[in-house]
């Protein structure tokens, strides 16, 4: 077997434990204690990095040791973005995380850099093993109990890992086929079901579960809000109640469990009571992990320096030992845990993950900034929140990225172009000119497309198999025998707006013609090109006589204001094609609301970008609801007609 | 070794030898030649494998002072210092005292100027035992213009001029750069590119070098060394002393213009017409990198620091000359650059005889 040279670095608050193995052998192990002078005169941890390098560094160089001579070097990860347990290749990426420390910051971001450095510059490998951000959390662990407070993985994975690992040794099993509660007991206690080798939950080291020597635990929370409120402490001090001088150092103003069990031995009733309610608050965690593991639990191991106390074990013993056997494997086996991982690296026994945390891009393409886009758009953003996912800065799942066509062809390729540059998963396009455009763009491309807030499917064709719909889908007869012709008998004549350089309004322009031919209604049409020809509408459809007037989907009219329309919403009764010129003064509309076609464009993204089915390619929500202007009913005085109406939703 | 046969293949004049073994002082002074002026002397402190290996090193900075003063038409000869040994051990006080006193000893013959391996604290130590130092006046300093600013400055000139000739602008927006050695000079050079929409790789052996530009610009493009010439850019920058760019390095780059701030950035013939052959505009580093002796210059002749830049952009003109007259000859910009510093230093010595 290949002997590998192995340096292991676990930065602490204020001391960095070095330890130099060949395999799994202890060479010299070190623990670099940092003057408290000299490390509080950096503002951050990150900015300790150099002073801490050098005397790791020096302390190498002190034992003799030849640091051309090593394999591999491995950090203790730092609080990074929340990742399964294993072992992972440090990179740029992950060094950005703890520069920011993206979970907080800990000495613990330390480890990855400084290894990192020390690999690049001896050309070795870099690693580490079972950071604390390790997450392997079941879905229902992450469940708070309040909407938008997710729980975190937070936990003392890399001596939890290495001693369920010891464990699965000792009795000869396979670490990976066991269900273990291991209660880590040290400065900070965190006690982890670990499932078929993953942590599936495990109270967070800092927020909760038992007190541990320094940290609180769990606390009465509305007497915390009203501490936190008093004014008596700062942000700073509040944290460091939580962790720091809470627990044992709260009580007994000492971090030493040895010497509180100590005095708990001498008789002193309140050391004793308070060292089993620790034990006390440690079983209850235990017994919560064990329902966590549905009772089948194969054993209970006690790990951490704290585990060296028999008066703490005894405590814990007596409440637990009906779940399952207990084993106790005092002290932490953290640098070892560092070493034994990169030699399974290094011999290929298990593999080197790479720390890339995708967070999937959505491209969301619009043809202009009209409301009923920002509308759909905040929709579809819902669907994903409601969905689990995050937009939070530094804590996003998900990412959405615009690009905005600005009405004209040349832009809306360029922001197309962008999109894919940006290297979307997909894109959604809303309204029916940023589809027409996205699906002829994107057709030679694999990124799929979801089309939104269109009227018909049948603009952007069928021939694209990676090309998704959700469409409003309401046929023009549909939409007129619902509204119009419900209101009224005899109509003569119908003004329709359309406009000639946009496809759908042309579409919807032909189709009413139809219509109207084939009930012999006569069908007049005005091309609108910009705002100021509302007026010229208006004397167009007095001069032709029209009975009704048709608002279609044409950008100039959807984009006007309730004012610039009112000079035609007042002189004819207008059936519109969006509810949103319903909100803006017209008459009456048949229709899926916007809200329902865009939830479903979410819907389908979701499952895109989780690699589920979307069972239909082409969604058209079945609810449709006819919306009417009170106001505008009154003036055209169908108040008593429409009364009659179902599914009707007064604007 | 034989120490004439070094000299006789740059023609140099002098090479001073000086030793304390006390302080582990082992310093080599070369002289170039001094028909322009005092011989300014970068100095380079390594922990060389042999004495000819740093002789070697010495007499070619000197030579290539020499050739950028003439290039740039500046009064300085070619001076160089070479100091053995690991400067993280062997720099202390009374080591740079020393060094002051060496330098006092040849009378002015040589300016020692600041460089890389000699801090700005460290001149203060030297110049305790001798007036021969340039670099260290708080009033160019103060406006921001050391010589490692002002070398990064004159890169962006030069740069400027082989982009105007490449790709007909001379705007450096929206192009790519791989810039290989981010320590003093690299650093600054990337800090000036940062004022630029340019996209940026770098590298360095040193990890710490590029954590101190990762740390300020998280977002920038960081690849281990041996990835840098494979990269796909506009413009490569070799800011890395003692790297020595290879036959096969030279056929990965993947690069339109190569330059840099070290004086060869390819240092024989064949490797430029490698370079050349490859569809690639090589500029040496000396036509480019002349911003440190524009600064010692206008400091040693007491000039006003706010006229630096405006000298800087003469290296403009510098390079985009060259780089025509090149074209024109046919010739490497090396053979040309070369033929221009050695005539300017004979009409200079030529005009000297009538005095």
């Amino acid at each position: 077997m290949r002997k590998y040279k192995i340096l292991t670095i676990n930065p602490g608050s204020t001391s960095t434990k070095v330890g130099v193995f060949e395999n799994e052998n202890l060479l010299f192990e070190y623990t670099v204690r940092h003057n408290s002078t000299e490390i509080n005169k950096f503002n951050t941890v990150w900015e300790q990095y150099s002073f801490r390098k050098q005397e790791i560094v020096d302390l190498l160089q002190k034992n003799n040791f030849d640091i051309s001579k090593l394999n591999a070097v491995v950090g203790r990860g730092g609080l990074i973005k929340p990742i399964p347990s294993g072992i992972y290749a440090i990179d740029e990426e992950m060094i950005q995380d703890a520069r920011i420390g993206f979970q907080g910051q800990h000495a613990s971001n330390l480890g990855c850099v400084i290894a990192y450095s020390i690999g690049w510059e001896f050309d070795v490998p870099s690693y580490i093993v079972d950071p604390p951000a390790v997450d392997d959390f079941e879905p229902l662990a992450k469940i708070s109990g309040y909407a938008g407070m997710e729980r975190s993985s937070l936990l003392h994975a890399l001596n939890i890992f290495a001693t369920a690992r010891k464990y699965a040794k000792s009795i000869d099993k396979d670490f990976k086929k066991l269900n273990l509660i291991v209660a880590h007991l040290g400065g900070g206690i965190s006690v982890a079901a670990v499932k078929n080798g993953r942590a599936i939950n495990a109270n967070n080291g800092i927020d909760e579960g038992p007190f541990s020597p320094e940290r609180s635990g769990s606390l009465p929370l509305t007497k915390f809000i009203d501490l936190c409120l008093s004014g008596k402490y700062t942000k700073a001090e509040l944290k460091k109640i939580v962790a720091g001088k809470g627990g044992l150092v709260s009580y007994f103003n000492t971090n030493k469990a040895h010497e509180v069990e100590k005095m708990a031995k001498s008789g002193s009733p309140k050391f004793k009571l308070v060292f089993e309610a620790m034990a006390y608050q440690i079983s209850q965690e235990i017994g919560a992990r064990s329902t966590n593991l549905k009772g089948d639990v194969d054993a209970i191991i006690l790990t951490g320096g704290i585990a060296h106390s028999e008066m703490l074990t005894g405590f814990i013993e007596e409440r637990v030992k009906h779940i399952a056997p207990i084993t106790i494997f005092p002290g932490e086996l953290e640098l070892e845990a560092l070493a034994t991982g990169a030699v399974r690296a290094l011999n290929g026994d298990e593999t080197v993950q790479r720390y890339k945390v995708r967070v999937p891009k959505v491209g969301i393409f619009y043809w202009t900034s009209l409301e009923v886009y920002s509308r759909a758009i905040n929709t579809i953003e819902d669907t994903f929140k409601e969905k689990g996912y995050l937009f939070r800065k530094h804590e996003n799942n998900i990412e959405f990225v615009y690009g905005n066509g600005y009405a004209k062809e040349a832009t809306a390729r360029k922001a197309l172009d962008e999109l894919v540059a940006n290297d979307v998963e997909l894109i959604i396009a809303v309204g029916s000119l940023s589809c027409v455009t996205a699906s002829i763009y994107l057709k030679n491309t694999n990124i799929p497309l979801i089309c939104t807030v269109l009227h018909n499917v049948d603009i952007i064709g069928n021939d694209n198999k990676n090309m998704y719909s959700s469409c409003y889908g309401v046929a023009i007869d549909e939409q007129l025998e619902n509204t119009i012709f419900k209101l009224q008998k005899n109509i003569k004549k119908i003004g329709v707006m359309y406009k000639i350089d946009e496809l759908q309004s042309n579409t919807e322009q032909d189709e009413i013609k139809t219509y109207c031919e084939q009930n012999k209604i006569e069908c007049v049409s005005y091309d609108i090109q910009n705002h100021g020809d509302f007026a010229n509408a208006v004397d167009f459809f007095e001069t032709e006589n029209v009975d009704w007037v048709f608002l279609g989907t044409v950008s100039t009219v959807a984009g006007a204001t309730s004012k610039q329309l009112e000079i035609i919403t007042k002189k004819f009764p207008t059936v519109c094609a969006l509810a949103e010129l319903v909100r803006k003064g017209g008459l009456i509309s048949y229709h899926i609301s916007t809200k329902e076609v865009s939830t479903e464009a979410g819907k389908m993204a979701i499952k895109l970008l989780n690699n589920l089915q979307i069972d239909n390619s082409s969604e058209i929500p079945k609810k449709k609801t006819i919306i009417v202007n009170k106001e505008k009913a009154k003036l055209f005085n169908f108040t008593n007609k429409i009364k009659a109406f179902k599914n009707l939703k007064y604007i | 070794m034989e120490i004439f046969n070094l000299m006789k293949e740059t023609n140099s004049n002098e090479v001073v030898f000086f030793n304390e073994p006390s302080l582990n002082l082992k310093a080599i002074i070369a002289i170039d030649n001094r028909i322009l002026g005092p011989a300014l002397a970068t100095c380079r402190i390594y922990n060389f494998e042999s004495i000819e290996k740093a002789t070697r090193t010495a007499l070619s900075m000197a030579y290539h002072n020499t050739f950028r003063s003439a290039l740039l038409k500046k009064g300085f000869g070619g001076g160089g210092i070479v100091l053995i040994g690991n400067q993280s051990k062997i720099k202390n006080e009374m080591y740079l005292r020393t060094l002051g006193i060496f330098i006092n000893k040849l009378q002015g013959k040589i300016l020692l100027a600041r460089s890389a391996s000699i801090s700005y604290k460290d001149m203060l130590d030297v110049k305790r035992e001798t007036k021969y130092i340039l670099g260290i006046n708080d009033e160019y300093i103060k406006s921001g213009n050391s010589p490692v600013e002002a070398v990064a400055r004159s890169m962006i000139w030069g740069i400027k001029a082989a982009v105007k000739s490449k790709f007909g602008s001379e705007s450096i927006d929206g192009l790519s750069f791989a810039v290989q050695g981010v320590g003093d000079v690299g650093h600054s050079f990337v800090k000036q590119l940062l004022k630029y929409d340019t996209k940026i790789t770098v590298t360095d052996k040193v990890y710490d070098k590029i954590k101190i530009i990762q740390d300020k610009v998280p977002n920038i493009k960081v690849v281990r060394p041996n990835e840098i010439y494979k990269q796909q850019v506009d413009i490569f920058v070799s800011c890395a002393f003692n790297n020595y760019i290879s036959k096969e390095d030279v056929m990965q780059l993947n690069c339109k213009i190569l330059t840099g701030s070290i004086n060869s950035v390819l240092r024989t013939k064949e490797l430029a017409e490698l370079a050349v052959k490859r569809n690639i505009l090589y500029i040496p580093g000396y036509v480019i990198s002349g911003g440190e002796m524009m600064q010692l210059s206008n400091e040693y002749e007491n000039k006003n620091p706010d006229l630096l830049e405006d000298e800087l952009s003469e290296i403009y003109n510098i390079t985009y000359n060259l780089i025509n007259e090149a074209e024109l000859q046919n010739k490497l910009i090396n053979e040309v650059a070369l033929n221009t510093a050695k005539k300017y230093v004979e009409d200079v010595a030529a005009i000297k005889m009538l005095k």
